[in-house]
């Protein structure tokens, strides 16, 4: 990279999202030694201020906007916003008024939500893409919000290091109704280690050598080498994740478990009603290094005791490929594949989905067709409106039945979604180069497909089928 | 204050206007979006 770039990042959400932009950061300096970083959030991260200073050189504080005081606010917003430019700006929030902003700051290149001077949203980068299409739509997600935020900025993924062999404290951050089932018989079980637990003194709970932290302040001071944090995702999660500490993330049945997920080689996630030996047996996964290697992929894994041999789910297969098929697509980076067991439910649904894919991917084709038509309908010396429209509402007509497929094979969403915001999204300068544009999508669209095809067969005839299960 | 907010508006009108007229937006009518839409995510919190 060339150097005295600066890049600026625009950050204006909570302190989960400031935070998950450091871990995703993390090491970039090492990487891009010569790149002066400014970070813009807003006023009410500065608790985290000190930690936001080992990532970024500079930061500007955006205003508290109040309606008492927005003549002083339009001021200095003027007078600083207007004035300062970057030669990369990164929008890592994906609201309106981030995207405002993004649009008035100048900048040599800018990537995330922005707005057209027509005030069309537009993405242009291809993971900004995927967030509002796939995550903001919904739809089925194997990536981590740190994973997307490193794609983004081109910082590499996972380097964070192995959880250690030899703990020295665990970190819990639990609901009080979980405190006597777990806290007692893991302390117990790990005798020499100093527990602290987030939170007010717990009554039922009462041994001197539990140590409680009621204030984020507070925990920000705790020193982290060697801790494993136990709990849910939150800004204590992530501040663990940022120290590299080891982390099992309990999350509730109704949240995306993959895009929350502490970050970093070996940290686990289960679901929050997990039971004590489960718990006790993730605990002791970290010393497997062969084991995390060969699970962890990007840097996470998702634990689910198969030890008992219960089958994938159709989900989880999905899962599987759409993160193999968006990496690959994206990034030209083969990822690993796990051949899971299934049972004939699974086997029969992957058939229909096999099927369903395969009529996306005819669609596809007389997307290129009808994309084909315009353009050479345009490349003539009288160029006939009519037929053009024509070819467009074919178009039009693909999109309806992809959405009504869709309807009934929602695990495609993620597929239908991306490819349908990014025609929609598509640039160029007349109608020609929009229509080249879309043709080219459709290109890529159908090579997508195909790659969930090849999986899908090259797994079929691999799979163990068993019998446990529904 | 009652001034300010009916400024705000007003440039939303004028934003809208221009919009319609098929004309281009500039940096101060971006930054009057700003408010408008980080009041309104503000409030929705």
């Amino acid at each position: 990279m060339p150097k005295n770039k600066i890049i600026g990042v625009i950050q204006l959400g909570n302190k989960s999202e400031v935070l998950e932009t450091l871990i995703a950061f993390k090491g970039y300096t090492q990487t891009y030694p010569d790149i002066h970083k400014t970070i813009i959030l807003k006023h009410a991260s500065n608790v985290l201020e000190n930690l936001i200073r080992e990532e970024f050189e500079e930061i500007i504080y955006l205003p508290e906007l109040d309606k008492n005081s927005l003549e002083k606010n339009l001021e200095y917003l003027k007078a600083k916003i207007l004035k300062i430019s970057f030669s990369v700006l990164i929008n890592l929030s994906y609201t309106k008024s981030s995207a405002y902003l993004c649009t008035i700051i100048e900048a040599k290149f800018k990537l995330g939500f922005k707005y057209s001077k027509n005030n069309y949203l537009n993405i242009e980068d291809i993971w900004s893409k995927y967030v509002y299409s796939v995550i903001m739509g919904k739809n089925l997600n194997p990536f981590s919000i740190v994973d997307i935020y490193k794609s983004v900025i081109g910082n590499k993924r996972a380097t964070a290091k192995f959880p250690p062999a030899e703990l020295k404290k665990i970190i819990f951050n639990i609901p009080y109704n979980k405190f006597e089932e777990l806290i007692t018989p893991i302390s117990n079980q790990f005798p020499h280690l100093e527990i602290f637990i987030i939170g007010e003194p717990y009554l039922g709970l009462t041994n001197l050598k539990f140590k409680y932290v009621n204030s984020f302040e507070i925990f920000l001071k705790l020193n982290f080498e060697d801790a494993l944090y136990i709990g849910n995702y939150s800004e204590y999660s992530l501040i663990c994740s940022y120290k590299e500490s080891f982390c099992i993330n309990l999350y509730s049945s109704n949240l995306d478990p993959f895009l929350y997920m502490p970050y970093g080689i070996g940290n686990l996630s289960c679901l929050e009603n997990i039971n004590l030996n489960s718990l006790l047996k993730m605990i002791n996964l970290r010393k497997n290094e062969t084991a995390l290697k060969t699970q962890a992929g990007n840097g996470y894994l998702i634990y689910s005791d198969r030890s008992n041999g219960d089958p994938y789910e159709i989900k989880e297969i999905f899962l599987q490929f759409y993160k193999y098929s968006f990496i690959i697509c994206f990034e030209d980076i083969e990822e690993t594949i796990r051949i899971p067991s299934v049972n004939e439910k699974t086997l029969n649904e992957l058939d229909g989905y096999r099927n369903a894919t395969d009529n996306l991917r005819e669609l596809t084709l007389f997307g290129k067709k009808y994309s084909v038509l315009i353009i050479e309908e345009l490349s003539k010396e009288s160029p006939q409106i009519e037929k053009i429209k024509e070819y467009g509402q074919r178009i039009d007509e693909i999109d309806s039945l992809s959405n009504r497929l869709k309807k009934t094979y929602p695990l495609l969403g993620p597929a239908i979604d991306y490819f349908f915001h990014s025609k929609a999204m598509v640039q160029g300068d007349n109608l020609l180069e929009i229509t080249q544009n879309v043709f080219f999508i459709y290109e890529e669209y159908s090579t997508f497909l195909e790659i969930i095809l090849e999986l899908i067969n090259n797994m079929k005839s691999r799979f163990t089928i068993i019998e446990k299960g529904n | 204050m009652k001034d300010l907010i009916v400024s705000i508006e007003q440039a939303l009108i004028k934003i809208k206007e221009k919009l319609s007229k098929k004309q281009e937006l500039d940096k101060e009518d971006f930054l009057y979006l700003y408010m408008a839409s980080a009041l309104e995510e503000d409030a929705k919190k």
